[in-house]
């Protein structure tokens, strides 16, 4: 997948579990919870979210490396080169 | 000051003479209270170890962003708390008036904490992630005088309220670099130190918390100076907390525990009180234990079970071999989520059980008793527990066969038991019946004098250590354009043990479809913050409805669920 799309695919599942967010001013380098108010359910709903729609498994140890957009897109492109 | 004065049934002292009273009376015995008479959770908290030549121990780690850490001695926190009891002072801030705060886990909030309760007035703390409508609420009810934020939790949930709040005269902000006026650490390093000791006593009302119930707005919960007797007490018997320990309760300030045991208690003790000040991280988590070599640590179910889904092999690679005492709180705690901590603590998980108007540990796997997987606990010394049903004309009938389920009561007069509902006399008056306070929690006690969590007499939703009246929800979702009725549930969760649902009818005209589901939760999470929000949205043709009209909530629930539903006979014959 493209990272624009894969881009796509993450915004997707945060507003699944937040859509109150609005993700234009995102900043792809900073953490999601210092942008929006979301606590540490929503984040593992997210996680969740992300692996229904990419159809793969999500290391539990490797969680904290998707907290922010930059951080979810080369560890998810990383993920689909080993798959 | 309304709704400060000790009801009857708070001030009743059923026990005199017990081995309860014994209890309470030495723990009381066991504190110094201030040089010429009178008791100050402050000065129990920080000044008196300053005075007993402990003022170079360390009071407050805290951790920051990424590994920063900072230490605050017990002198450095007394002399700090001492300066913003001044800068209320100069506020002219009377006692009994109320101080909030809306803050993350801050040194400043523990600043503030302390000289508020110093100076005499009441110390409200508010959880940061509330959505607007609570905070408004919460100040609104509790009169609040004064508010320490910071500038960016101004600018998003206060400043659009202001308007509302004629009572908040003063807001200070935290900030380094916010206006002189308004500017936490100007005001404090110009007000300089203390200048007058504690003039409180026992009766002396001292925290306010809120908490929920079915119906109705959030409760405003008042305690007294005296129930730092019981913090201390409590701390040692039911988390084996001594002095010099490193602690950490994992709670926020914003909720009971994370300000009786996430302040006070250890305080008291003269433990080390270590806060985090970031979210939950397993893995940070797991090194913080380690690193900072907790010896007791206070945490929740839901964080446990985040943690536990790791896998036992994630924890290998860490060295737990300081902790001496893990405990938990919130909701119940499963017996397959105590064996787990002990193996992979080391030290089996004790559960323990209070409430917010209890204002400390009542029931729990103490100190000195076997820990029973999945059962709330024991009574602890000084507290005498009952199971007990409900009767006309306002009688309750004792159940003393084992393993009956009843309704929890506790014998009133323990010294945290809270004094008032604020504004609220007649609310608070309904707890009571002959002397014992009703907890509105289900439960059974086995033959071993344990008891066992059955579930609310009421429908508040137990949801990751929370406890969320429906009602507060459903009227924010009701102002919706969309929503024509709305019944708010607790649906059993693996993580949350409950977690939020709102069963929504749509007004005529809208269609249900997911992007109303998403607009409706984005609604109510805008207003009412991700802990609070439902996390599901379903919608209903119509709700079950009683007579009367009310929402049958356990109904709707069984329905929700596939569950039979029992007796319907108060519901409307329509439904």
């Amino acid at each position: 997948m493209q990272p624009k799309k894969l881009e796509e695919e993450i915004l997707a599942a945060l507003i699944e579990v937040a859509p109150e967010i609005d993700t234009a001013g995102l900043v792809p380098e900073k953490n999601f919870r210092d942008q929006y108010p979301l606590d540490s359910i929503d984040f593992l709903h997210f996680i969740l979210q992300l692996e229904k729609r990419l159809a793969c498994k999500i290391r539990e140890s490797d969680y904290p490396k998707l907290s922010s957009l930059k951080g979810a897109v080369n560890y998810l492109e990383l993920v689909q080169k080993e798959l | 000051m309304s709704g400060l004065s000790l009801s009857p049934a708070a001030a009743r002292s059923p026990f005199a003479g017990s081995a309860a009273a014994i209890f309470w009376e030495e723990a009381r015995n066991a504190l110094p209270g201030l040089p010429g008479g009178g008791l100050n959770i402050a000065w129990e908290a920080v000044d008196r170890h300053v005075l007993d030549g402990r003022g170079q121990a360390v009071a407050l780690r805290w951790l920051g962003e990424a590994d920063s850490c900072r230490d605050f001695t017990y002198l450095e926190l007394a002399k700090l708390s001492g300066q913003f009891a001044q800068v209320l002072q100069q506020l002219e801030v009377g006692s009994g008036e109320r101080v909030f705060t809306l803050l993350g886990r801050v040194p400043e909030l523990y600043i503030t904490a302390l000289g508020t309760l110093k100076q005499g007035a009441v110390f409200s703390p508010l959880f940061a992630v509330f959505g607007p409508e609570p905070i408004r609420l919460r100040l609104t009810a509790g009169k609040a005088r004064v508010l320490v934020t910071t500038q960016r939790l101004y600018e998003d949930k206060i400043k659009p309220l202001r308007k509302l709040l004629p009572e908040l005269k003063q807001v200070l902000l935290v900030d380094k670099e916010s206006p002189a006026a308004d500017n936490f650490w100007q005001r404090l390093n110009y007000a300089g130190a203390q200048s007058f000791l504690p003039a409180t006593r026992a009766e002396s009302p001292a925290l306010l918390h809120f908490t929920s119930g079915t119906t109705g707005r959030a409760k405003g919960v008042l305690h007294r100076h005296g129930a730092v007797v019981a913090h201390y007490a409590t701390a040692q018997k039911a988390l084996a907390l001594r002095s010099g320990d490193i602690f950490w309760c994992t709670a926020d300030p914003g909720w009971v525990t994370g300000t009786s045991y996430g302040i006070i208690a250890p305080l008291v003790i003269g433990a080390t009180l270590l806060v985090e000040s970031q979210e939950f991280e397993p893995q940070r988590w797991c090194r913080i234990l380690q690193d900072y070599r907790v010896n007791v640590w206070y945490t929740a179910p839901t964080a446990l079970r985040m943690m536990m889904r790791l896998g036992s092999e994630f924890f290998k690679a860490y060295d737990f071999s300081s902790l001496h005492f893990a405990a938990s709180v919130g909701e119940p705690l499963n017996a397959e989520l105590v064996l787990w901590g002990r193996e992979i603590f080391g030290c089996p998980l004790h559960d323990s059980w209070w409430q917010t108007e209890t204002g400390a540990i009542m029931i729990a796997n103490y100190v000195g008793i076997a820990v029973k997987p999945g059962a709330m606990g024991k009574a602890l010394p000084g507290i005498e527990c009952a199971v007990v049903k409900r009767m006309a004309e306002d009688r309750l009938e004792m159940i003393a066969t084992p393993e009956t389920v009843g309704e929890l009561a506790l014998r009133a007069g323990w010294p945290s038991m809270f004094v008032a509902y604020i504004d609220d006399e007649k609310r608070y008056r309904r707890c009571f019946i002959d002397g014992w306070y009703l907890s509105g929690d289900l439960v059974r006690r086995d033959a071993d004098g344990y008891f066992w969590f059955v579930g609310r007499r009421d429908d508040a939703i137990k949801s990751a250590g929370h406890l969320i009246g429906p009602y507060e929800v459903e009227r924010v979702l009701l102002a919706h354009p969309a929503v024509a009725d709305v019944g708010v549930i607790g649906i059993p969760d693996p993580l949350l043990y409950e977690s939020v649902r709102a069963c929504v009818v749509l007004k005529v005209g809208f269609c249900a479809s997911e992007q109303l589901k998403r607009e409706l939760k984005a609604w109510a999470r805008r207003v009412l913050g991700p802990a609070v929000a439902p996390r599901e949205v379903e919608f209903f043709e119509r709700l079950p409805k009683t007579r009367s009209g009310k929402i049958m909530r356990r109904v709707l629930r069984a329905r929700v669920l596939g569950e039979a539903v029992g007796d319907l006979s108060t519901l409307d014959e329509n439904l």
